[in-house]
């Protein structure tokens, strides 16, 4: 089963062990921008107080994603913040605000959120949603993500067939990403090479 | 300064602190989505084994 939901929704979602302790909250969603993988949560403390804590989430050690919480076996879950020590992109690696761009420079727009898809093996970053630059365009817009993303300083990069498999609402998204990309797994047919009717 | 003033300019001085306390976790608590590079340049994401997680949505 396949799930696609907004990475910025599990911010500040409580995250509570099987015993029943709430014992942090969702402070950053954080993903490899070379493969898209989900690698896991930075987190708050509670209590209105609370700051970051030292701790972090790997993906691998929740136990489930639910609407309501996430959950996790015990405190053992935990690691510590070595977990996450790989370098951040531009602009401290925050995606969200960032330009999209395309291989032949057309600016899409600005990155509202990161679409995930939550599968039984793996979940991956598969989609931006953007506020396009085309005012003429609706508010929102889905683009879907090549299998190896490429970002670089504050703008990330998509191949120009990004732009037909652009999408308004997240209903048939999934089927949008799975068409995209297949289509750039596929060696492009050159013009002069397509059979003539 | 009577002790009731003092009791009063105290819980206000408390009141402010409290305030600016939060207003800096409230900042250093503000999360979004980031992009890492992992470690090992291999395009696997670092931490990440593989594992499902039990349940979903």
């Amino acid at each position: 089963m396949s799930v696609l939901l907004r990475a910025a929704d599990l911010l500040k979602r409580p995250v509570v062990t099987l015993a029943g302790d709430d014992v942090a909250q969702i402070k950053d969603v954080i993903y490899s921008s070379g493969s898209g993988e989900l690698a896991g949560f930075t987190l708050n403390g509670r209590g209105i107080f609370a700051g970051p804590l030292k701790q972090t989430l790997p993906w691998s050690n929740v136990h489930g994603l639910g609407p309501a919480a996430v959950m996790i076996r015990d405190l053992d879950s935990l690691a510590d913040r070595q977990a996450f020590d790989g370098e951040l992109e531009g602009a401290g690696g925050v995606v969200i605000g960032s330009m999209v761009l395309t291989h032949s420079g057309r600016n899409l727009g600005v990155v509202t959120d990161v679409i995930l898809d939550v599968r039984e093996k793996s979940t991956d970053a598969v989609g931006y949603e953007i506020e396009p630059s085309d005012k003429t365009a609706p508010r929102r817009q889905f683009v879907p993500l090549p299998d190896t993303l490429s970002v670089s300083g504050e703008a990330l990069i998509l191949p120009d067939t990004a732009l037909e498999f652009i999408r308004d609402d997240l209903a048939g998204f999934g089927a949008a990403v799975d068409e995209f990309r297949s289509r750039l797994g596929r060696p492009e047919a050159h013009p002069s090479e397509e059979p003539t009717p | 300064m009577d002790l009731w003033q003092w009791a009063v300019v105290f819980l206000g001085v408390l009141i402010l602190l409290a305030a600016v306390v939060y207003g800096i976790q409230a900042r250093r608590r503000r999360g979004s989505v980031v992009a890492q590079r992992s470690r090992s340049g291999s395009g696997s994401s670092g931490p990440r084994g593989g594992g499902a997680p039990g349940g979903q949505l």
